[in-house]
């Protein structure tokens, strides 16, 4: 594999790494947070692609579009979390049955709105080119997917430590009873990262959309992705979801090229091997009970 | 005993009466959920018992099942061909029981996904010897000495007697030493580790006890519907089954057994009369949440508590939600 | 130490109502089935009025737009004939398998055994259509095949009730790869998803296009699913083919085809492939990145014939877009079962296996007849090239392939 070959499966890695870096760190802070194992987050990352793709073939234009359908997504997520989430603080299992069942039902409904045909949201005209890189081109929008995934780790690396919220997180992830007698509204935060994880999937759908399509089933297929991205991360930190999630880009990415028969194994085996050698994922900490 | 063997007497006179009442295909359908029934009784023990919440279950199950559909033409006994399939799974759950019991809560969940994936994905890719994705014939009659039983009334009574042995066993199991050690290590596994018990060795029974239970499943479903391809071993088919079991109630052994028979008429009956099934499905599962108290077998309880021993109620608030994250 | 727990107190009540309440659900769903203890058999010697046509398609998951589809079709050809197929008013109960053999031989045991049903159509996947090949031979119950597409099943696990209206892996693999040979070129590196129908198009296609001179000089299988095709791209960059043959469907064809012209491959290597590149479900989400694309297609919107015609334009007039070819394969589906009860003047399975061997029809794709050496249709493929017309892309049809008919066993060379 000469070293132009490389370098652009490495950016490919990249591009969707920091998409599943995306869906994950809403996951990982919701689960972290909150304990809350959110089946329903795939569902909000094709809601936004599904909105965005609407806005955009409306002539809204792409980056309109995009505020709107991670305002929409943000909406959803705080609707959904006070109306039904927060009933089930503290039990697992009925959190498990609740937001599959929200799956079945937003999924079902998006085919009902959007129908079965398969969608794409275009390119945005300024990113629509191709970079040569040696014998390939590589396509500018796949850079600035790299771009806006690294933009984001450092406003979550600046939000957790930087800011009043993120000592509040950081600390209600380590002794929740404490953050409470302390006096701070516990109920509010926790609807408020809901949200906030729901619009950064909902993001993802958006910047994604271009790239992998918009169609009835991709909720499934990015929530088990992502999953995987949380648990080989770790939970508890931004840290956990980008590394994880990176990791697991590259590796797809390369294993299609090292083990081409195999690839589909490729990211599970990692998870296994990790989980083995550090069985709370990699930048994992004690999550309190 | 008298408790279980009560219990065992009911089930057959119920399951010995129901053919009268069900029709050709009720009867098909009633065979189908007994060995469901079989499976989720088996990832009831791992969550209701022994505090593992697994999302691989269905692995277990597909090894049985291809168990019986790639060595039938190879051995023609059906008693050798079942206890290979309950063996084989055994010693697989046992292996990576040990590896996977490292491994708590959520990560617990997550590498059992990845074992199911992957069992999936080595049936995927063996497609000389499994058929891959197009899935396997199975020819190997069901024959336990006394002539062939091919008939839906002789599938549906080996089922319904599997099931009753299966919950007689269960019951038994977790009422001997072993298995009340097992509950104690999910209720507090410091203190019976304190106490000097081995508590990885009984995680690691309950493992390989439900997953040699859901290879038995997997074998009788192979029997049952004589095709079997990967999707019984994805990690859908696990979730399902984890509904079955938190549908009808964690914490007990009849609760996952009336959570499948549920799920499965529901999930086929809606659908056959609508396409929005998904929609109407999912509305189901969110409202038995919001109004539910762990599930079905619970509300069961809950009504004759309300009707008959209304003190007695505040007992029964006790054993309701899971353990997802252990204590 | 204390283990008693509530449920230990409860267990033996709660048993014996639990068992109740399993029964009652049991019962429950006896009740809708008749409470006779007919055979199966006896579903096919119905000679009511109505006819009972049982669905299994797969609404859920990736084939969910190729199920809408044929629905389309098959409806649009009843509503043009009064709700009626042979003279009979039809009864169609449809049931979704979720792509799952095992969900589908549920619904199919209660399709024939609780419904009654008559006839059957379906499924979309090859792996279903193989779960359900045994019941119905066994049950003879006619299954009329309107797009799984394994080539078994017209060769070893062939079934005289089961009759494809569509097409097979075969026929899609090789009808351009003459053309593709003497027209384009020599060195092909194929393309195609990891599971028994993408090896089935790719053997084929090798076949054919070596027999004419080619030669296949690399063949890629990523994963069905694949998000991202850059590490293929690459590859076939690398390796400067001729031209790249591809069989890539649903969501996979459509980023395939952008992946192709965002990777700069288009323009440089002919893109080449099966019916799934020159059809609207592709083209259409795929925009420009699908122009210039070559394929050998089975139907275009655009076939100059009276049926099609007709059919293209009570299409849009009901479901406001432009039909597919799995639109055409629904209608026809509903058309055969049509001419073979009128046929053969009976629903009796017996009956209509007798016709349907070697039945023929006007297709909005062209003349079509059933092979009775295979139970696969022979047919028209069009070699048709993606043009831009009126800022839409179009299959334009150059040449017609006629007659593409399956061999009546695999050649040595598909083995």
């Amino acid at each position: 594999m000469s070293l132009s070959i490389l370098f652009v499966q490495i950016l490919t890695g990249l591009a969707y790494g920091m998409l599943y870096f995306m869906i994950a760190a809403g996951l990982t802070i919701i689960l972290g947070v909150m304990n809350v194992v959110n089946l329903a987050h795939g569902t909000f990352f094709l809601i936004g692609a599904y909105v965005a793709y609407t806005l955009v073939s409306k002539h809204l234009g792409f980056w309109l579009a995009l505020i709107l359908s991670v305002g929409v997504t943000a909406i959803l997520g705080l609707v959904i979390e006070r109306l039904l989430i927060h009933r089930v603080y503290g039990k697992e299992l009925e959190q498990v049955l609740l937001t599959f069942g929200l799956t079945f039902m937003l999924s079902d409904a998006a085919k009902w709105i959007w129908g079965t045909d398969i969608q794409t949201i275009p390119v945005p005209r300024v990113l629509d080119f191709s970079i040569s890189v040696g014998s390939v081109d590589f396509p500018a929008y796949r850079l600035f997917i790299v771009a806006v995934g690294g933009a984001l780790a450092v406003i979550l690396w600046l939000l957790e430590n930087r800011t009043r919220i993120g000592a509040i997180i950081r600390a209600g992830v380590d002794d929740r009873a404490m953050v409470t007698a302390l006096g701070i509204n516990v109920g509010a935060v926790f609807t408020g990262v809901f949200a906030f994880g729901a619009a950064l999937a909902g993001l993802g759908g958006v910047l994604g959309g271009p790239l992998i399509g918009v169609y009835t089933g991709l909720d499934g297929d990015i929530l088990v992705t992502s999953l995987i991205v949380v648990t080989v991360g770790g939970l508890g930190s931004w840290k956990g979801p980008f590394v994880g999630a990176l990791l697991i880009g590259l590796m797809d990415t390369l294993g299609k090229v090292w083990f081409p028969s195999f690839s589909m194994l490729v990211i599970f085996l990692l998870m296994v091997v990790i989980l083995l050698i550090r069985p709370r994922g990699l930048f994992g900490r004690e999550v309190a009970p | 005993m008298k408790k279980t063997l009560l219990s065992a007497i009911v089930l057959v006179a119920v399951t010995a009466a129901l053919p009268w009442v069900l029709g050709d295909y009720g009867v098909n359908l009633a065979t189908e959920v007994y060995i469901m029934a079989i499976l989720a009784m088996s990832l009831g023990l791992l969550m209701g018992y022994a505090g593992l919440v697994s999302l691989g279950h269905a692995a277990f199950f597909g090894i049985g099942a291809y168990t019986v559909a790639l060595l039938g033409p190879a051995i023609p006994s059906t008693i050798v061909l079942i206890g290979l399939s309950m063996v084989l799974a055994g010693i697989i759950a046992w292996v990576t029981g040990m590896i996977f019991i490292r491994t708590s809560r959520f990560y617990f969940l997550m590498i059992t996904v990845a074992f199911g994936q992957l069992i999936f994905a080595l049936i995927w890719q063996l497609k000389s010897w499994t058929g891959g994705a197009d899935g396997h014939k199975v020819s190997a009659p069901l024959d336990f000495g006394f002539g062939e039983m091919g008939s839906p009334l002789a599938l549906y009574a080996v089922m319904a007697v599997a099931m009753v042995i299966v919950y007689v066993f269960l019951r038994v199991f977790v009422n001997s030493p072993a298995g009340r050690i097992v509950q104690g290590v999910m209720d507090n596994e410091n203190r019976m580790t304190a106490l000097g018990y081995n508590v990885r060795f009984y995680k690691v029974l309950a493992y390989t006890v439900a997953g040699a239970i859901a290879g038995l499943a997997g074998s009788l479903y192979a029997y049952f519907n004589l095709f079997v391809s990967p999707e019984l071993t994805g990690w859908m088919f696990s979730g399902q089954v984890m509904m079955m079991v938190i549908i009808g109630g964690v914490g007990t052994l009849m609760g996952p057994a009336v959570g499948a028979a549920l799920f499965i008429i529901l999930q086929n009956f809606i659908s056959s009369y609508t396409e929005r099934w998904p929609i109407i499905l999912g509305a189901l599962l969110v409202t038995l949440v919001l109004v539910g108290r762990g599930g079905i077998v619970h509300w069961v309880g809950l009504a004759r508590t309300k009707i008959f021993v209304r003190q007695k109620e505040a007992s029964l608030q006790k054993s309701s939600s899971g353990h997802l994250y252990g204590k | 130490m204390k283990f008693a727990r509530s449920h230990f107190i409860f267990s033996k009540w709660k048993t014996v109502l639990a068992a109740s309440a399993l029964s009652l659900a049991l019962t429950a769903c006896g009740g809708t089935t008749s409470t006779g203890t007919q055979s199966p058999q006896g579903t096919s010697a119905s000679s009511s009025d109505t006819l009972k046509v049982g669905m299994i398609l797969s609404a859920t998951g990736t084939f969910a737009p190729l199920t809408e589809s044929i629905r389309n079709g098959f409806q649009l050809y009843l509503d043009q004939h009064n709700g009626m197929l042979g003279g009979r008013k039809v009864e169609i109960k449809f049931e979704d398998d979720q792509e799952d053999p095992q969900v589908a031989l549920r619904k199919y045991r209660q399709l024939v055994s609780s419904d009654k049903v008559d006839i059957l159509v379906g499924p979309i996947s090859s792996a279903v259509a193989y779960a359900l090949r045994d019941g119905v031979e066994k049950d003879k119950i006619v299954l009329i095949d309107p797009n799984a597409a394994a080539n078994d099943l017209s060769w070893k696990q062939k079934s005289d009730y089961i009759y494809r209206v569509s097409f097979s892996n075969w026929q899609n693999g090789s009808s351009v790869a003459k053309y593709i040979a003497q027209n384009i070129g020599k060195s092909a590196v194929t393309i195609a998803p990891d599971y028994p129908a993408g090896r089935e198009v790719i053997q084929a296609f090798k076949a054919a296009f070596e027999a004419s001179g080619g030669k296949v000089v690399k063949e890629l299988y990523p994963k069905l699913g694949t998000n991202d095709f850059a590490t293929y791209l690459t590859t076939i960059a690398q390796t400067k083919p001729d031209v790249v043959y591809s069989f890539e469907t649903g969501s996979d064809g459509i980023r395939f085809v952008k992946q192709y012209a965002d990777f700069g491959l288009k323009g440089k290597i002919p893109l080449t492939g099966t019916l799934e590149l020159g059809d609207n479900l592709i083209l259409d989400p795929a925009g420009d990145a699908a122009e210039g694309i070559i394929s050998g297609v089975l139907y275009t919107p655009w076939l100059e014939n009276n049926v099609n015609q007709t059919f293209v334009t009570s299409y849009q007039k009901k479901y406001n877009k432009l039909p597919n070819i799995f639109a055409v394969d629904g209608y026809d589906a509903a058309q055969v079962i049509d001419l073979a009860i009128t046929k053969a003047g009976s629903t009796r399975s017996d009956d209509l296996i007798k016709v349907l061997k070697g039945i023929s029809f006007n297709s909005p794709r062209g003349p079509v007849t059933i092979d009775p050496k295979t139970n696969n249709p022979i047919e028209n493929f069009y070699v048709a090239k993606n043009v831009k017309l009126d800022g839409k892309i179009v299959p334009q049809v150059s040449q017609t392939i006629p007659n593409v008919t399956m061999p009546e066993t695999p050649s040595p060379a598909a083995q």
